[in-house]
């Protein structure tokens, strides 16, 4: 079918390339003692990305069951866009590692995480547990008349909110880990460390408006890492969408912040080869010691800048800020008098990622002396994407687990509003 | 998908012994338009189709979804889903009704070439007025979603959804100042609403607030009274009880609300409805994603709990009646209660009242998205416009802040309500993927909230 369709178009002076994503998962979700429910998903995607005359658009579509509709659709888009956009397809041909099927056992699955309801034996706060486990396989294949390129990637995901009761105080946390093979105790360890931490948050209150030194705890670090990682998009930064627009190659950050994009970072769950354009993925620094010296692109903005295309098509995989070698003790040490925020809300809502204003809903720990005094809750971290990264203290080694493709280490911060109700 | 595979995919599921069944065949073509940098960048077409199974039996629930309609897939998609049920095998007969047809009536849109000239004259106007503009984006976005719904009980049903939506985008910048402001509006008819909006009054209006925010200063960060603009700032209601009231988590105990039927949660002066029915709007439906009539439903009347939203299977857990409002962003999720046009419903109170009543206050003119646990009630939602209040007058502009509050504590704390209430259009995301609502509200008085800002 995808034949037809690449020899229909070349008919109608039209040269396509068909991306397929085929994504299969099953997923199993449980309400403390319950299966709740089981799922599974298989959809095929095909991305069909097109090129005449100089110009090239993609549409995106389920069924390639009516290709004179798709040539239709192409002609109609290529007459009305006025982006003159020169671009070219892959070529080569690439047969990623196949990666064997690991038979999971789903009723093991089940019974490790019904297992989890004992932890109230031990935590009897716990008033509910609402977990889910996914298994899910992604296959991506480009073909064109000069390429084929196959990639496939297996991983697992585990997730769990725990919420805890005491009288009418109720808390809750979330654990998400990531791994390629069933590793179901390194989760239960996760969660255990989730709950001895939201113990410590129980009596939690609030702080005064002032500036705190400040310990943002690998997994905060991660999601704003994964919020802001579009600022480094070549494209985002012609338009004036970036907050990094007009700063390339400019420090913007403190010198002990480096952040790098590997896709065969060690610490990876996935590795991807190629972007969505067939262009390889390949290790890059984006910001070095605090300077803002790598663009990412896809072809267009490439072609468009006249620079190499970075493997950015469709955004980063194994994007990460490179750790030091200090522990998270030691940081906690060096912090003295301040703030942890281990927990930050609304990242899709409370950051500008065009000014780079942060102002989000956290909890955390309120720290005097080198000592935990209380937790806290109901406090806001009120500051700029520019101030927080030039305010780095000191840069921790424990990267974090939240995410499957985005990894930070837990960083202590000097000066950063916190306002609260006291 | 014909009439007597549906039949038969329903007999099938139901041979595993259980007590639901159903298909969710859905079909969607969408088109979006990004005009920016003086240029239309980009036009892109979608085409999604699908179907989801639904299989439950007492509280347990089984969902598959698949866009691989050969009978080959669909059979081993069945299977799948029947092995988690080791019931013997029970022959029940489906006898599906005659297929109910239900579709909104709309205008025939523009051409693409005619929409593009209307983003062109649009991106003149707002560049014409003003020198400090950095660039301008405007989307259009137009979906055909047409979803054919049947049970186990014989219901047959489908409805054809059109939905538009603009969203224009301003970036302005004076030497190293920065400030963004947009407008957004969606309603089911396109051509509606390209027609009935008036871009001069949308152009001035986003220059006034882009040239307020490039001066804006720090905010105060402390508790202080806040009044808060209509329109989109009913996302406030939205995240303060809206999710806490979807039988999702009230049924499994997950909610603050969970058993305040008929209890006093909130100030006498909220009255919060979700209607599923306002004629041409973006949250409007004819038929919910489980195939029944959508409903105006008042949830919380005169600050009494009075209802919650709920779906066909968590009424099997809550014992009460289906209100019309299980959702799903597409066949690859499973339904649940879910919102569609909620509103705080208008009162009496004045603008300028509410301003005179306030020493030191915030006036959040805009407000952004935001989020919420259900089961602490502790919610957040980001202020994209906002001025202080100082001495009953409104002040400086202030930079962008959230609001943090506790449903329980906000409810209680709405002191006035103004009369004009306005609809604001946003894709509320949760665990049925994303769905087009409606937030709405007058101005309001809220008492006290927390907003993030500097000591001052």
């Amino acid at each position: 079918m995808k034949n037809k369709l690449i020899n229909l178009a070349l008919e109608s002076g039209i040269v396509l390339e068909i991306l397929e994503n085929k994504s299969d998962v099953t997923e199993l979700s449980f309400l403390n003692d319950e299966e709740k429910s089981f799922q599974i998903t298989n959809v095929t995607t095909y991305n069909i990305k097109a090129i005449k005359n100089n110009q090239c658009t993609q549409i995106v579509t389920e069924s390639l069951k009516r290709p004179q509709e798709i040539i239709a659709a192409l002609e109609n888009i290529f007459t009305i866009l006025d982006n003159k956009n020169p671009n070219y397809l892959t070529k080569g041909y690439i047969k990623g590692k196949k990666i064997p099927n690991e038979p999971l056992d789903y009723q093991m699955v089940k019974k490790d995480f019904l297992s989890l309801n004992s932890l109230k034996k031990d935590y009897p706060l716990i008033s509910s547990l609402e977990m889910s486990f996914a298994h899910l396989k992604n296959t991506t294949e480009i073909k064109n008349t000069e390429a084929l390129k196959y990639d496939e990637a297996q991983y697992n995901e585990y997730s769990i909110a725990i919420n805890l009761k005491k009288d009418d105080i109720s808390k809750i946390a979330y654990v998400t880990y990531y791994s390629t093979h069933y590793d179901f105790a390194n989760f239960k360890k996760l969660v255990i460390e989730k709950i001895e931490n939201l113990l410590l948050k129980m009596n939690s209150s609030s702080c005064l408006t002032q500036k705190y030194n400040v310990i943002l705890t690998n997994n905060v670090m991660a999601d704003l890492l994964a919020t802001f990682s579009s600022m480094f998009d070549a494209k985002k930064i012609a338009l004036k969408e970036s907050f990094l627009t007009d700063k390339y190659q400019e420090k913007v950050f403190s010198d002990k912040l480096t952040i790098i994009e590997d896709p065969h970072f060690k610490e990876g769950i996935i590795a991807e080869l190629f972007d969505d354009e067939g262009t390889n993925r390949t290790y890059k620094e984006i910001i070095k010691n605090g300077k803002f010296v790598k663009k990412i692109n896809n072809l267009e903005y490439a072609i468009k800048n006249k620079e190499e295309a970075t493997g950015n098509a469709n955004g980063v995989s194994n994007l990460y800020v490179k750790p030091d070698d200090n522990s998270f003790a030691s940081l906690y040490q060096d912090l003295e008098e301040g703030i942890i925020i281990d927990e930050a809300y609304g990242w899709h809502s409370g950051v500008n990622l065009k000014t780079g204003d942060i102002s989000l809903q956290s909890e955390g720990l309120l720290v005097q002396n080198g000592k935990i005094v209380k937790g806290l809750n109901m406090i806001i971290i009120s500051t700029n994407l520019k101030e927080l990264l030039n305010n780095v203290v000191k840069i921790g080694n424990d990267l974090s687990k939240s995410r499957l493709s985005i990894f930070a280490p837990s960083i202590l911060f000097k000066d950063i509003t916190i306002a609260g109700k006291e | 998908m014909k009439k007597e595979n549906i039949q038969k995919i329903l007999e099938d599921l139901l041979t595993t012994g259980g007590d639901f069944a159903e298909v969710f065949y859905e079909e969607k073509k969408s088109k979006s338009f990004v005009y920016v940098d003086n240029l239309l960048d980009e036009l892109k077409t979608s085409y999604r189709q699908g179907v989801g199974l639904r299989l439950a039996k007492d509280k347990q629930m089984f969902y598959a979804a698949t866009n691989d309609l050969n009978k080959t897939n669909l059979t081993k998609v069945i299977l799948d889903l029947k092995n988690n049920l080791n019931s013997p095998i029970i022959y029940s007969k489906v006898s599906l009704n005659r297929l109910k047809k239900y579709q909104p009536k709309i205008e025939e849109c523009y051409s693409d070439k005619e929409i593009k000239e209307k983003l062109e004259n649009i991106n003149k106007i707002i560049r014409s007025k003003c020198s400090k503009i950095n660039q301008v984006k405007i989307m259009f976005l137009e979906n055909w979603q047409k979803v054919t719904i049947a049970n186990h009980t014989g219901l047959y049903v489908q409805e054809l959804r059109p939905l538009a939506r603009i969203y224009i985008e301003v970036f302005f910048k004076d030497g190293s100042k920065d400030a963004d402001v947009y407008f957004s509006k969606g309603l089911n008819d396109a051509k509606v609403l390209l027609d009935s909006l008036d871009f001069n009054k949308i152009a001035d209006d986003l220059i006034q607030s882009g040239l307020a925010k490039l001066k804006a200063v720090p905010c105060a960060g402390k508790v202080m009274p806040v009044i808060i603009g209509p329109g989109f700032g009913g996302v406030i209601f939205h995240e303060a009880c809206g999710h806490a009231m979807e039988a999702t988590s009230v049924a499994d105990g997950l909610s603050v609300l969970t058993g305040a039927l008929n209890q006093k949660i909130a100030s006498a002066k909220v009255t919060i409805i979700d209607d599923g029915t306002i004629p041409g709007e973006w949250g409007t439906t004819i038929i919910d994603d489980e195939g029944a009539k959508t409903q105006k439903n008042i949830l919380i009347e005169n600050g009494v709990l009075k209802n919650y939203l709920i779906d066909e299977l968590n009424n099997r857990k809550m014992h009460l009646k289906p209100t019309g409002s299980s959702r799903r962003e597409s066949y690859c999720y499973a339904p649940t209660s879910r919102m569609n046009n909620t509103y705080l419903a208008p009162g009496t109170d004045t603008f300028s009242d509410m301003v005179k009543s306030i020493k030191l206050g915030l006036y959040a003119k805009s407000l952004g998205g935001g989020c919420v646990s259900t089961e602490t009630g502790e919610f957040n939602f980001a202020c994209t416009e906002a001025y202080m209040i100082r001495d009953g007058k409104i002040a400086e502009a202030v930079k962008s802040a959230s609001l943090i509050g506790n449903t329980k504590e906000i409810l209680k704390e709405v002191e006035m309500v103004g009369p004009n209430m306005e609809l604001g259009p946003g894709m509320c995301g949760s665990l049925s993927g994303y769905v087009p609502v409606n937030v709405g509200e007058p101005f309001i008085k809220v008492g006290h909230i927390l907003v993030g800002g500097e000591e001052e």
